[in-house]
Order: structure tokens, then sequence, then C-alpha cells
């Protein structure tokens, strides 16, 4: 009975909130609320993360301008409690649709956030729980990554190329290898006066460079493993009792 | 975001009316300076006005309202006090002597 109380406030709040350009017209209660089923299903067992535990807003937000502020139980608390970032193995799992609402609820809450934020400053308070920031960013990067999986992985099955644009590996006159996309021009490039003074080769003197940038950026590497191992090492001799013992069988 | 986006965003996703948008962009100072005497710029920003539309008010609300505090922050705030005290009843020298400094003699 909470459950279905909880998630018919969801609905309407979704409803509400997401009046996408797309959105198709013969959306029912039903069939939105099959979709929200969908979604917050899953998130009733893994949180959102904008779960607060004393949520539970009936109304419907007025005309949308409530929605960049938090629910009025939340204001003037020290702390606020929230769920775990979105991972992008849950996230794999959901429908185009369901990620396409996720990215806008992800976005309100990230305005929400902010407009706490600017405004614990201008009041020279300190926002309740600021972690909630990172992990809204931390989900909307792990959505856009998924979406452009999907994109690259339909793209090689429709045209058999990975990238949008055609290009290839090219050096540049310092030695350096990068990728360079395919621009369209009205002319063909050996009547274009600029394009023929940049320089795709380098010269054989740009060796002795290439190796120095080479060692550079091993030493660089192996100082960093060197500083991970040794502060392991430290707090291994500080902490022994908290040792991971499977490693070493 | 120009005025037709935020016109847009807000009307497309936040479903609130809006009559107009007015925009300019806040410079922001770089007078201060750090330790090397090189000077810190604060960041610009745009700042727009909207004007919401069919006769609608908004009021900034209190986003930080005064509450009761908890238990745990009164005990806390208690075992404080009593902390603090109990330090001064220390640093206080002899009361015989009247508050002077065990420093001179006598």
């Amino acid at each position: 009975m909470a459950a279905a109380a909880v998630m018919a406030a969801l609905c309407r709040r979704l409803t509400a909130a997401l009046r996408l350009p797309g959105a198709r017209p013969g959306s029912t209660a039903a069939g939105l609320a099959g979709l929200t089923l969908n979604l917050f299903h899953k998130n009733l067992a893994k949180v959102e993360p904008f779960h607060q535990l004393k949520f539970l807003h009936t109304t419907v937000p007025r005309k949308g301008l409530e929605e960049f502020f938090d629910d009025p139980r939340n204001w003037g608390e020290k702390t606020i409690k929230s769920g775990d970032a979105w991972n992008i193995k849950q996230l794999r799992g959901k429908s185009s649709e369901d990620l396409h609402k996720l990215w806008y609820v992800l976005l309100k809450e990230k305005n929400m956030l902010l407009t706490l934020e600017q405004e614990s400053k201008r009041q020279l308070r300190p926002m309740p729980s600021p972690e909630r920031l990172e992990k809204v960013e931390k989900s909307m990067k792990n959505v856009d990554l998924v979406v452009r999986e999907r994109e690259v992985a339909l793209r090689l099955l429709q045209t058999g190329h990975e990238k949008p644009a055609p290009g290839e590996w090219r050096h540049d006159f310092l030695g350096r290898t990068y990728w360079y996309t395919y621009k369209e021009w009205p002319i063909p490039w050996y009547l274009n006066k600029k394009y023929k003074k940049r320089k795709f080769y380098y010269l054989p003197h740009v060796n002795h460079f290439i190796r120095l940038r080479l060692e550079k950026s091993l030493c660089r590497r192996a100082r960093r493993k060197n500083l991970e191992k040794t502060r392991q090492k430290v707090l291994e001799r500080k902490f022994p009792h908290l040792a991971v013992k499977s490693e070493r069988q | 975001m120009t005025k037709v986006d935020i016109k847009n965003y807000l009307e497309k996703i936040y479903n609130v009316p809006v009559a107009a948008v007015r925009t300019r962009i806040q410079y922001g100072a770089n007078n201060k300076r750090n330790h090397k005497n090189q000077r810190v710029k604060k960041p610009d920003y745009k700042v727009a006005y909207v004007q919401l539309g069919q006769g609608q008010t908004f009021q900034f609300p209190n986003l930080f309202p005064e509450k009761e505090q908890d238990t745990e922050t009164r005990s806390f705030d208690d075992f404080r006090n009593k902390y603090m005290e109990r330090e001064k009843q220390r640093q206080k020298g002899d009361p015989r002597r009247g508050g002077v400094p065990d420093w001179f003699g006598l």
C-alpha cells in the first residue's frame, strides 16, 4: 500500500516534470505508469541519487519553479540522506526511453543542488551534504557513456564504422601521433594554400625529442606506481589488521 | 545559453510560462592578488532576468529556516560547555589570591 502510494507520487512527479518535446501524445497514465514502474522498480531496490527517506511529496509542484528547491521538510537540515550514484552496469540494463527520462530527472536534481549551493554561499552557511552533486555528476556521465556506446554499436551494425566522420592517424611536426578527422572542403587539398603549409611529417632531428618525451612519460608512470606502493606499505604498517589477506594467498 | 534557449528550457523542462527574458554578462573582478602577487580573476557569469507569464508571482524561499536542535546536538553542546568551564576553572589560579597571577611573587 505504501509502495503503491510512493509509486503514484513518483509517477505524478514525472508526468509534471517531464514534458519533453518528443513525448508521445498517446502516452496514457497507464502507459507512463508502466514505464515508470520499469524505471523506479529498480530504484526501490537500488536507491536513486536523490532518494530521501522522509520524502513522500503527494502534491504536484506549483508551475515548476518549486522544482528548483528541495522538499520543504529538508530546508534547514544539516545533512540529507541520499543513495549511491548510478553505476554503468545498472544503466546498461535500462531501455533508451528510461535513460532519456533519467537524464532529465538528474538534470533537474543538479539544478536544485546548484541553487542550494549558491544560496548557501549567499547566506554564508554550509551546504547540507554536498556529496550529492558529485553523485549526480557521476550518474550523468555514466548515462552519457552508455548512450554513446549504444550509438557506436548501432553505427557499427548499420555502416561498419565506429566514428561518425572518417579519419586517420597522422603525425604532426613535433612527432606526436593524433587522430585527424577529414573535413569537408569546397576545393581539393592541392589547391588549398593554408592546408599545404601544415606539415604532417617530422624531420629526422625530432627523433631525439620523441625519445626524451617517451622517457618522461615512462618516468612519470613509474613514479606514480612507486608512490602508490609506498603509500600502501605505510597503510599496511599502520593498520596491519586491515591488510587484504586474500591477495597474498 | 541565449535568451531563446532559457525561455525554451524553462517552458519545456520546468513547465514555467515565460513572458520575457533579458540577459547580461557580469564581469568577474580581477583585483585580488595571490601570494605571488599575481592577479586572481573571479569568473564571469551570465545573469538572466526572467519575467513570468500568466500573472504569476514568485518569492525566493528561505532555505535555511531556524530549526529546533536535535537531542544529540543539544547533548553535544552541553558537553562542550561543561568542558570549556572545566578548562577555565583549571586555568584560574588560587582563589585566595583574588585573581592576581602566579607570576608575581608572594
